[in-house]
């Protein structure tokens, strides 16, 4: 008995180490949809000596409460605790509310987990999916995947459970000096990493649409550059190093060009560059700025910010006619904008009585809606399934990460721990899960 | 003749003050800066004897008999701009002048012009408008005999902030061009 008390607090104090030491970005959440599905995740089953480095129906629960659309059930209030079918009573979960139940068990042999989990709708009681994922050995993954499979099933859009978060971070050295910082993460903020950093300033950083290679732009040589760098192997090389700006690089949807802006002919105008040839296609010409191109989905226009009408407005350049029109109107302030898969909406910075907050505005009905309470918003990025867009803001004097859902209803947040977080960017999906 | 000079210096106050005017969007505050430069109506032309603005109010009317490095030396170094704004307040006019004399007086002697916006806004606009007040300060500089060979804009947008607070006194020296010789300094 006193013996595993002792067990007990040593597990305690394992997992309340390795929550302190991963947890570099801890979410908040600030609001939810107004009815979310009632699911319950029970822990998973794990019969087999020695205990598991992670949680994984504590991440499942935890991703799928992220997402807005469902309220887990907390442990304590679970009257069963089932890990198969067979041992599964409706009324257990009827009586407190559950819609959703997941439940699964964990086990090893030959050096990888095996988990069986299984999802059932509670108020037709009946099973919706069972599956089985094999050869595990990284079980934080494999609870990304799980939770994406279950999303899917539940809502039939792909979750963004598995996908990558990365952004630059700026802490002060021991000498006063600013450290960017360029960091990857899991979706949730764990598993923080560093793929580069400078004491000279880092910015703009963006995903290759395969997510093998990221680029960004570093003054790392005393003035502006565009770096590609390999998300795997780190190997870096430089893209770009003009005379004046090199800034704001966006690959193409089918991977083979970059656009970018420069100004090495004497103004800030748009180019995009073929990434196999090098050569440079100027696309735009005016005597104001013209800066932060990105691709539509479809790959047919660049959408950018320029000041040519007085203030920063978007503007959309079609890349079949070569014609420019202006997609804002609203207020004198909207910069940065980004397209949802879809190409409906437009995401941007925009400016209302001298705050900062993203706007979202449909191109089909011509509305628009501010989506962020905060102020000092900048970097909307959205998640590669059109759910959430994540965004930087400033919260109590720091530089942190926000995130919202499309329809504003959804709100969490990312605080940093150590100094400053910027420029958030979503990966795109990553692939299949792949079991290493 | 005395008159016609009245009428000059009225039309010189009424344009600055004019300009003044356009430059400012209505939701921003105007700051002391600013009021000082247009008080002074110097210079939208040329010579600027007038001077008696707060920045460069050392230099005086004994400016004259320093030399254009002595001149350089103590002229101020670093320029301030509204927001979302490029052009050269009149009352940096005097410094500029100080430093161009001396740059184009000195072929071997280089600077760099690091343009910086506030934290408002976004990074990669910012560092567009921090490169537009580098090259206002540049043109200025070779409209006044300095050759572009001297001459190198680098713009950090908000990246390096001087000051690191987010209210408007914050960011009005935020805003800023920093001329720093990189050889042959004065």
């Amino acid at each position: 008995m006193r013996r595993l008390g002792g067990v007990i607090a040593v597990l305690m104090g394992l997992s309340l180490m390795a929550s302190v030491a991963l947890a570099e970005l801890e979410i908040v959440i600030t609001s939810g949809e107004d009815n979310p599905s009632q699911l319950a995740v029970v822990p998973f089953g794990w019969h087999q000596t020695g205990f598991l480095s992670e949680d994984v129906s504590q991440i499942i629960s935890d991703n799928l409460e992220r997402s807005g659309l469902f309220q887990p059930l907390s442990r304590e209030d679970m009257l069963s605790r089932p890990e198969r079918s067979k041992e599964v009573y409706f009324r257990d979960w009827r009586l407190v509310g559950t819609e959703y139940l997941v439940v699964g068990s964990i086990t090893r042999k030959s050096g990888a987990y095996n988990i069986a989990y299984e999802l059932f709708n509670v108020g037709a009681a009946k099973g919706i999916g069972v599956w089985t994922l094999e050869g595990v050995q990284d079980l934080r993954s494999a609870a990304h995947h799980i939770s994406d499979v279950i999303y899917q099933k539940l809502t039939n859009l792909e979750g963004v459970f598995s996908t990558q978060l990365m952004y630059v971070t700026v802490r002060k050295n021991r000498t006063g000096k600013d450290v960017y910082r360029l960091q990857l993460s899991d979706a949730d903020g764990f598993r923080e990493k560093t793929i580069t950093q400078s004491t000279e300033p880092l910015l703009s950083p963006t995903w290759s649409p395969d997510g093998k290679e990221v680029a960004y732009v570093s003054f790392q040589n005393g003035r502006s550059g565009i770096y590609i760098q390999n998300r795997i192997t780190g190997k870096q090389l430089q893209l770009t190093n003009f005379k004046g700006i090199n800034g704001a690089p966006d690959w193409s949807p089918d991977g083979q060009y970059m656009a970018m802006t420069l100004s090495k002919d004497g103004n800030p105008e748009i180019y995009i560059m073929d990434l196999t040839t090098r050569k440079l296609k100027r696309m735009t010409n005016h005597y104001a700025i013209d800066t932060e191109p990105r691709w539509s989905p479809d790959g047919k226009s660049i959408i950018f910010t320029s000041n040519r009408g007085g203030s920063p407005q978007i503007y959309r350049l079609s890349l079949l006619t070569g014609k420019i029109v202006r997609l804002t109107f609203e207020g004198k302030y909207n910069a940065r904008a980004e397209l949802t898969p879809d190409g409906k909406d437009l995401v941007m910075v925009h400016r209302r009585r001298g705050l900062f907050h993203i706007g979202i505005k449909n191109l089909e009905q011509d509305t628009f809606a501010i989506l962020t309470t905060t102020e000092l918003d900048e970097s909307p990025s959205i998640a590669p399934n059109g759910s959430m867009l994540i965004y930087a803001t400033s919260f109590e004097g720091r530089g942190v990460l926000g995130a919202v859902s499309i329809n504003g209803k959804v709100n969490y947040r990312l605080p940093a721990r150590k100094g400053e977080v910027r420029e958030p960017v979503w990966s795109p999906f990553l692939g299949k899960y792949s079991i290493k | 003749m005395k008159l016609a000079n009245h009428f000059r210096m009225f039309a010189f106050v009424f344009i600055g003050g004019f300009l003044v005017a356009c430059t400012s969007t209505p939701d921003e505050p105007q700051n002391e800066e600013q009021a000082g430069g247009s008080s002074t109506g110097s210079t939208l032309t040329t010579t600027g004897t007038g001077g008696g603005d707060n920045m460069v109010s050392k230099a005086g009317s004994g400016m004259e008999a320093k030399s254009p490095a002595e001149q350089a030396a103590v002229a101020s170094s670093v320029f301030y701009f509204e927001f979302d704004r490029a052009m050269i307040r009149s009352s940096a006019y005097e410094s500029l002048k100080a430093h161009a004399a001396y740059l184009a007086g000195n072929s071997s002697a280089k600077a760099r012009l690091e343009g910086h916006a506030d934290e408002r806004g976004t990074r990669e606009y910012n560092i567009a408008l921090g490169e537009r007040r580098g090259m206002a300060v540049s043109k200025f500089l070779m409209s006044n005999g300095v050759k572009a060979s001297q001459l190198e804009v680098i713009s950090y947008g908000e990246e390096r902030a001087s000051i690191s607070g987010h209210d408007e006194s914050s960011w009005s020296k935020n805003r800023r061009v920093e001329l720093k010789y990189v050889a042959g300094r004065p």
